[in-house]
């Protein structure tokens, strides 16, 4: 009986091996590190994969190209997927994707029907940023080979990661925020784009990189503005550090303002805490815009930072109006030029007086236009760098 | 009873029994978005007071074990009927959590693996493990509650410290008024994720002096409902009330979103080969549930029991390799008509009846059941 019983625990074991047939070599496998979308010529999908160059994989790579850009067209993502994995000798593998970019072109066409593969796709990870182009496609972005990085996309994403920590014009969106909301009925979608200037076709090549001038120069661009998931404008780099500070979103950002003598002062501002308030009273909404962040005065063109509370009043005084008046001029912007709500305001009337939304949800855009907007910026001079 | 369980060993049980419900239990948030924790935890207390109720068919009958005590309650017959009532019930159910578990384990663990290999190998341990009876599951379960703690501890930190919480996520609450989640929270306590409780009878047999413990129930429920309500609102704060919609199981979601410095990823795959052991352990109960049903039936002495759970997994396996072709079909069919009604019946309306009856046998004279007439009610 033992015997038997050992033998059935043999066999119902070596059941598992049956896992092992449909094994795949992790060189058999092809990474992708980032997608992109372009505008199709036909009545599709057009997807560009930056696609990993296994063989620089080693310790000393060789002097080859360290990603290939492959493209394919398709009815859906997944169509383009199997289309791409037609060109390719084996097959590809997502759980390394990085990043995924949708042209400018496409984002004004709208990027909703994209994003359900991204979302649901078992096999990739799910920090993976969602960017636009602005004045160049995704697959001559995705094509510039970078003189810092094996790996232009990891490069890209070190970019942003640096914009929106340190200088507060950028936004790193996920996919998962997209998806929120791009399906809800509130709020508003915002994508920090990527640009390339110089010599584009220099820049596909890895000769660029035994140059000391970098010919192609990638750089974070505007912060592209949505509705309906379609791309509707530009927000400026100092109107993104405004709409930044508006959504509490600021790591740290610099702002320089005029002294009294005519010299500049530097300053560093951090540890932004900001509030959105809404509120209804007879039937009339109103925002209330709180900021509050501290200052670092950094640097000050007239050699020296004084020591007097007349200098950090002056100091403190000038960033409150330059802020407040950046601030104001991007809501007349966004009222006037875009004629929606491009701040998400309709995210907090939906969670914090729904009733009054759900019944003005349909005429929000024409009671944004005459919404009365409350800014308050109150910066605190941390210390001062003397 | 030969087989004795201590309080912990059962509340361990029932809690991991509970945490198996995560697979499916997603698929509230398709409807209720952000409210779906609030009939969550009405669900918790529908389970505390049915699991409550439960178990004054013990306490009505004075009997030690199960069987003894419905054969009082009912009659030798009517338990007869109402035991293959459930047997066919509990099948049901192991089949639901198997085809849940081989969905998940094809599309995101072992993508292109056999499904009746996949079935084969699972239905293979189970058996294994239920004829090592309720000690070694117990014992079993010790482990696996100690590795669900780490899971969720480390979740939690974890999803601190790398995600930025948007508690107001939650908001608004109940925009669509109260009658929305009226169903749910009966639903979420009579079956997934907080009910299917009354096979924890049979367990709770084994259990010690348990008279001075019917409050175990309660705090095992408890337990679990706080684990699985805490990733809810993970995935409320984290997530978001849209994003987290995909999928069925939130702590596998949660689990995929966690990165830490690219160095640690896709965590939910791990978590998958974990709940895999989390499923057997529930399946391993249904089926123990099943098996001493079955046993009373055809009055079976215990040698013979091994056979019968052999049948028992064969017809389970018979039935995943020809019912799950459609997994979409199963989880709709799960949803719209055997949660609704069969469970009802099932959870709420025969434990009710048994137990009012209970009630009015409560005085009668305790004879063995065995000695009973077949048709004496």
């Amino acid at each position: 009986m033992k015997k038997f019983k050992i033998f059935i625990l043999i066999l119902v074991s070596a059941l598992g091996l049956y896992g092992c047939g449909s094994k795949q070599d992790i060189n058999e496998l092809i990474f992708i590190s980032a997608i992109g979308f372009d505008k199709s010529e036909n009545d599709g999908f057009k997807m560009i994969a930056q696609i990993v160059n296994n063989n620089v994989l080693v310790p000393d790579p060789p002097q080859i190209t360290p990603v290939v850009i492959v493209t394919s067209e398709g009815e859906t993502v997944l169509d383009c997927l199997v289309n791409l994995n037609n060109l390719l000798p084996n097959r590809t593998y997502m759980i390394n994707l990085q990043m995924v970019v949708f042209s400018e072109e496409v984002a004004k066409e709208g990027i909703n029907e994209y994003m359900h593969f991204f979302v649901n796709f078992s096999e990739a990870q799910h920090e993976y940023n969602v960017v636009i182009t602005k004045d160049i496609s995704a697959e001559d972005l995705m094509s510039q080979i970078s003189v810092f990085s094996m790996f232009p996309t990891r490069v890209l994403i070190n970019k942003l990661k640096t914009a929106t920590d340190y200088y507060g014009f950028a936004r790193m969106t996920f996919v998962e925020e997209v998806v929120n909301t791009l399906r809800s009925d509130y709020g508003t979608l915002v994508l920090s784009s990527i640009t390339a200037k110089g010599d584009l076709e220099k820049g596909k090549s890895i000769d660029q990189t035994k140059e000391t001038d970098v010919v192609s120069k990638i750089e974070i661009s505007d912060i592209g503005v949505f509705k309906d998931g379609k791309l509707k404008g530009w927000l400026s780099k100092d109107e993104s550090v405004a709409y930044n500070f508006i959504h509490n979103k600021i790591e740290r950002a610099y702002m320089t303002v005029d002294g009294t003598k005519g010299n500049k002062i530097s300053n560093l501002l951090r540890m932004n805490k900001s509030k959105i308030t809404v509120e209804v009273k007879n039937n009339q909404p109103s925002v209330y815009i709180d900021i509050k962040f501290n200052v670092l005065v950094t640097e000050d063109t007239s050699l020296v930072i004084e020591i007097e509370k007349a200098y950090e009043e002056h100091v403190e005084r000038m960033i409150k109006e330059k802020l407040t008046k950046q601030i104001e001029d991007l809501i007349v912007k966004g009222k006037s030029y875009f004629e929606y709500d491009i701040f998400g305001f309709s995210e907090y009337f939906y969670k914090y007086e729904p009733k009054w939304y759900e019944a003005n949800k349909l005429f929000y855009d024409e009671i944004f236009k005459t919404m009365p907007i409350y800014v308050n910026v109150i910066p605190n001079i941390e210390r001062m760098d003397v | 009873m030969k087989e004795k369980i201590c309080l912990k060993q059962f509340f361990k049980l029932m809690v991991v029994y509970i945490i198996a419900n995560d697979t499916v239990r997603g698929i509230y948030a398709h409807d209720l978005k952000q409210d779906v924790w609030i009939p969550q935890l009405i669900g918790v207390l529908i389970s505390v007071l049915l699991f409550t109720l439960y178990l004054f068919i013990y306490k009505n009958t004075k009997f030690n074990d199960f069987d003894n005590s419905m054969k009082h309650v009912l009659g030798k017959f009517v338990s007869k009927i109402i035991y293959v009532l459930y047997i066919i019930y509990f099948l049901a159910i192991i089949f639901f959590n198997l085809t849940d578990m081989q969905e998940i384990i094809i599309l995101h663990l072992l993508p292109g693996y056999s499904d009746i290999m996949l079935n084969l190998i699972m239905l293979g341990a189970i058996l294994y493990l239920l004829s090592k009876k309720v000690e070694v599951l117990a014992r079993l379960s010790e482990l696996v509650f100690l590795g669900i703690i780490a899971i969720f501890i480390a979740m939690i930190v974890f999803s601190t410290s790398i995600h930025v919480f948007n508690f107001n996520n939650v908001l608004p609450i109940l925009n669509k008024g109260y009658l929305p989640i009226v169903r749910p929270a009966i639903e979420m306590g009579y079956s997934v994720p907080f009910g299917e409780l009354f096979v924890m009878l049979v367990i709770f047999q084994h259990l010690d002096n348990k008279e001075k413990h019917t409050k175990v129930g309660t705090y095992s429920i408890l337990t679990a409902s706080f684990i699985l309500t805490t990733v809810t609102l993970l995935n409320i704060f984290i997530i978001g009330p849209y994003a987290m919609s995909y999928g069925l199981s939130p702590a596998f979601r949660l689990a995929r979103m966690l990165d830490i410095e690219e160095y640690l990823q896709r965590l939910d795959l791990l978590l998958i080969g974990y709940h895999m052991i989390v499923v057997f352990v529930k399946i391993i109960v249904l089926l123990y549930g099943a098996s001493i049903m079955v046993r009373s039936i055809f009055k079976l002495k215990e040698k013979q029991t091994k056979y019968s759970n052999l049948i028992l997994v064969a017809i389970v396996f018979v039935a995943t390799l020809f019912l799950t072709k459609r997994y979409t079909d199963i989880l709709v069919f799960r949803r719209d008509f055997f949660i609704k009604y069969i469970g009802l019946i099932m959870e709420v309306f025969f434990p009710l009846l048994i137990v009012i009856i209970s009630f009015a046998r409560k005085g009668k004279k305790i004879v063995n059941p065995n000695d009973l007439l077949e048709f004496e009610i």
